[in-house]
């Protein structure tokens, strides 16, 4: 069984170790072993903590034999690397910050540790969650690009090299990894997750939220990330509710479809499968209608996304701006781009956001949900990185994020589900997205639709050939575990 | 009303710009600059045309964080 462990997902794992077939030692092992036989070519690992792993999942033991379990006791879990741990090297995935080793952790990991969460892994992300620069691949096809920013936390749950990750999302870093990764990635919504310690790219736009292998995982994640916190000054003061117990059956449940933007430009097959969703929805209880957005016809949302970022972020890099250098190509040029925006587009873009909410405000009038594209196509080829719809190829940057920066301009919570498989095999992604604070309704239908498909529970054949190879039993240690390990084990080059 | 005449900046009204603000940049990343800039333009002149009311109620930054707290409704 303990072979097999890394398979588990939250759930599963939990239940292994209640019923104790299982413990959180063996399941942090058997995932450090899937890391070491996979990472190499996946590359979703920045710093690998293995001996610190393996300590606190002998304490996770320890709890569920005395009975003090808490909500995720042993559960493995890597954090995006913007994200700060407590003596622990956290790079914001910036050469600038290479040998940055914050003194203390973000709430939301602090918080996911609370809740007995074993940190495994500090994963990828591109520079301060902003461009496009992957150096990890999908488990999918290593050739192909994983999306981003969260690249690592959707590659590693994608690659079963854990059950849970963390990403952030400022205009679809974790809707886009997720939907291209064929994994779970739920963005709550603005303020329900506490930024408090990490690394910023836009205050008004920046999330957070877990990847995980199913809807009913990221309930649960959720519920230990989610709170007020007085540290992070857009955090909502709003009640975290019981997710799993509140999950809600899909008969009665309204279900809107939009009739603009969302599929304008979108590839065939990724509408397909999301019109498909939409259709298993509708056969099994929902109710289905149409709405429209009349603000995307007069305002460019990119134009809203970009002229926000680039104020805040050249307001937040200001210090740096004499050292610039220090960053990465891609963001040296985004950053001088930013010191030309003026303060008045900028404040026109953080009012124009609220006609969209307007009209969202509208739309959950009539509906509980809204079913949307995960991404505009699959996952491009590293060396020919551009957006293909039908026979057209667009420039990726330019559209990437047209189904996705929607929900974090309006800061609507949105989960990413896989719904299918294209052609070649690639995950096809789409977003079930609810009014504020409502992830219950999000979750609700993710996870009814997931018990209607088993696109979720579909692995990569560099995974089914990682499990054949395996030999079940108690799996033999890593050689690196034979030896100290200590903080920042493994330099990745960003 | 005659519309204002519009036009993309150039590198040396960027490099004046940068010079109000104290900032060096050297003219490679000015370029880079601009030729971003002018392939955002006609997105930004979009937003640039949208028009919100001076007067009361009228839409403040805030507003939108209001409008999310209160779970997509203005309290």
């Amino acid at each position: 069984m303990s072979a097999e462990l890394a398979d588990f997902t939250i759930c599963e794992l939990l239940d292994a170790f209640r019923l104790r077939d299982a413990s959180p030692t063996e399941a942090v092992a058997a995932c450090l072993g899937r890391i070491q036989r996979l990472d190499d070519r996946v590359n979703a690992v920045i710093t690998l903590l293995a001996e610190r792993a393996l300590d606190a999942a002998a304490e996770s033991t320890r709890r569920w034999l005395d009975g003090t379990a808490r909500p995720l006791e042993g559960i493995p879990f890597g954090l995006k690397d913007i994200i700060a741990t407590a003596g622990i090297r956290s790079t914001g995935g910036s050469p600038m910050y290479a040998d940055y080793v914050p003194e203390e952790s973000a709430t939301l990991a602090r918080n996911l540790e609370a809740a007995g969460a074993v940190l495994l892994a500090k994963l990828q992300t591109f520079e301060f969650a902003s461009g496009s620069n992957a150096t990890t691949s999908n488990p999918w096809d290593l050739d192909r690009w994983p999306a981003g920013s969260s690249s690592g936390s959707a590659a590693a749950v994608a690659a079963y090299e854990m059950p849970l990750s963390v990403g952030t999302d400022t205009g679809g870093s974790i809707a886009i990894p997720a939907a291209f990764c064929g994994v779970v990635g739920l963005k709550a919504t603005y303020g329900r997750v506490s930024r408090a310690g990490v690394f910023p790219l836009s205050w008004t736009l920046d999330h957070a939220g877990p990847l995980t292998r199913s809807a009913i995982d990221a309930a649960h994640a959720l519920a230990a990330m989610a709170g007020y916190d007085p540290s992070d000054p857009t955090s909502g003061n709003v009640a975290v509710p019981d997710y799993v117990r509140s999950l809600r059956p899909l008969e009665g449940m309204r279900v809107g479809v939009p009739t603009e933007w969302f599929f304008d430009i979108c590839a065939p097959e990724v509408t397909a499968a999301a019109h498909a969703a939409i259709e298993l929805l509708a056969a099994n209880g929902a109710t289905i209608k149409e709405f429209d957005l009349p603000t995307t016809r007069t305002v460019q949302l990119h134009a809203i996304e970009l002229t926000i970022v680039y104020a805040e972020v050249a307001s937040l890099h200001e210090p740096n701006f004499s050292r610039i250098e220090g960053y990465g190509e891609e963001f040296q040029r985004l950053l001088t781009r930013a010191q030309f925006t003026s303060a008045v587009d900028y404040l026109k873009a953080l009012r124009a956001r609220h006609l969209l909410q307007l009209d969202f405000q509208r739309v959950f009038e009539d509906n509980d949900v809204v079913i949307v594209p995960g991404g505009v196509c699959v996952s491009p080829r590293h060396d020919h990185l551009v957006a293909k719809i039908g026979d057209e190829e667009m420039p990726l940057i330019d559209v990437v994020s047209r189904p996705t920066a929607v929900m974090d301009i309006v800061g609507l919570p949105a989960i990413t589900i896989p719904a299918g498989f294209d052609d070649e095999g690639m995950p096809l992604g789409i977003q079930v997205a609810a009014r504020p604070y409502d992830e219950i309704s999000c979750l609700s239908v993710a996870h009814a639709y997931q018990q209607l498909t088993d696109y979720h529970s579909t692995m990569p054949s560099l995974v089914a050939d990682d499990r054949n190879g395996t030999t079940a039993g108690v799996p033999e240690l890593p050689p690196y575990l034979a030896k100290p390990v200590v903080t920042a084990t493994r330099d990745r080059i960003w | 009303m005659t519309p204002a005449r519009q036009t993309t900046p150039t590198v040396e009204i960027l490099e004046a710009i940068a010079a109000d603000r104290g900032l060096e940049i050297d003219r490679q990343r000015l370029e880079t600059a601009l030729e971003m800039h002018r392939k955002f333009r006609p997105e930004l002149d979009m937003l640039r045309g949208v028009e919100l009311s001076p007067i009361p109620p009228y839409i403040q930054p805030e507003t939108a964080h209001r409008w999310i707290e209160n779970g997509g409704r203005l309290p």
